[in-house]
């Protein structure tokens, strides 16, 4: 076997990746066609991705910081390429659950994007975890760019746990809660005590973060072949 | 907005809009680690005929000076 094939794929990435296509079509097809159709009309059935891929997205982030945390100890690399990938994968999974809040909010709340505090830390998350990959481009030295990257990624996650804690400290928000009772002001929520949503609603979480964790796996695989492509480039060009 | 006789609003186009923003995300992102995965193995396969060129030309050199050499 030659260099430039990557190794074989694990059996257990296989898998997982079947898992996961097999599961985002049940999920989806429940979402679709078993989950009973709310007063708020068939708009509301986004609910369930939009939720699922926020928690898939949180998920890569508290990965992101954790793996953060042990390359400010370790100063092993494989921790920082674990960092990265989990960012680049929480900011694919973050993006589609702001843009489906914008797409649900426009007939639900008349708007698609209105300054709400909930709304506003969910962009404000996105743009600090975009800034991250920004932080990684503009340092050249390897290990100053491990190590700023791991610092911040601790940082940034603590505009995960604002965003998901803002609506239970912030009464004006009009974002409806879903456990729980909803803030005062809140707009578009339901009731998902109903067996059919809790069930889709459950089934589309556990969705997103297997593919939250598939995705990242594939990341962190195309990160390795990209560290050996740079030191056989380094290697080539220093004869 | 639009009512169904059912009196639920008809907004299915926004949950249509919603779906294919959830596969364009999502295919954008493949399609990206796909386009990065195939330009890293071109660059591999490049470097590793760069560094068997190297290799050889090295031995070659080797050879020539070895054989040049009086007995």
């Amino acid at each position: 076997m030659t260099q430039s094939q990557s190794p074989t794929r694990p059996r257990l990435l296989t898998g997982l990746t079947v898992l996961a296509v097999i599961m985002f079509v049940l999920a989806l097809g429940m979402a679709l066609f078993y989950a009973p159709t709310d007063q708020q009309g068939h708009v509301q059935r986004i609910f369930y991705p939009h939720l699922g891929a926020f928690i898939g997205g949180a998920l890569a982030y508290l990965i992101a910081a954790i793996a953060s945390v042990l390359y400010l100890i370790k100063r092993d690399v494989k921790w920082d390429t674990l960092a990265l990938s989990a960012v680049e994968i929480g900011l694919v999974l973050t993006g589609f659950n702001l843009l489906s809040g914008m797409i649900w909010a426009r007939p639900i709340w008349n708007t698609w994007w209105t300054w709400d505090p909930r709304l506003t830390s969910a962009a404000v998350m996105w743009l600090a975890y975009a800034a991250y990959l920004m932080l990684r481009n503009g340092l050249e030295d390897p290990d100053r760019r491990g190590r700023f990257a791991a610092v911040y990624g601790i940082v940034a996650f603590s505009s995960v746990l604002f965003t998901t804690f803002i609506t239970r400290v912030r009464p004006d928000t009009i974002h409806p809660v879903v456990v729980g009772p909803s803030p005062q002001n809140a707009q578009g929520g339901f009731n998902v005590e109903r067996g059919a949503m809790t069930l889709t609603l459950v089934f589309n979480i556990l969705t997103f973060l297997v593919i939250s964790v598939t995705l990242i796996w594939y990341r962190v695989r195309l990160e390795n072949l990209s560290r050996r492509v740079q030191a056989l480039k380094f290697k080539v060009l220093s004869r | 907005m639009l009512l169904q006789a059912n009196g639920i609003p008809d907004n299915v186009a926004y949950l249509v809009l919603g779906l294919a923003v959830l596969f364009t995300v999502l295919g954008g992102w493949l399609g990206s680690y796909l386009w990065r995965l195939r330009n890293l193995r071109r660059d591999m396969a490049l470097l590793e005929q760069m560094a068997e060129e190297d290799t050889a030309a090295e031995a070659a050199d080797s050879a020539a000076a070895h054989s040049a050499q009086p007995t």
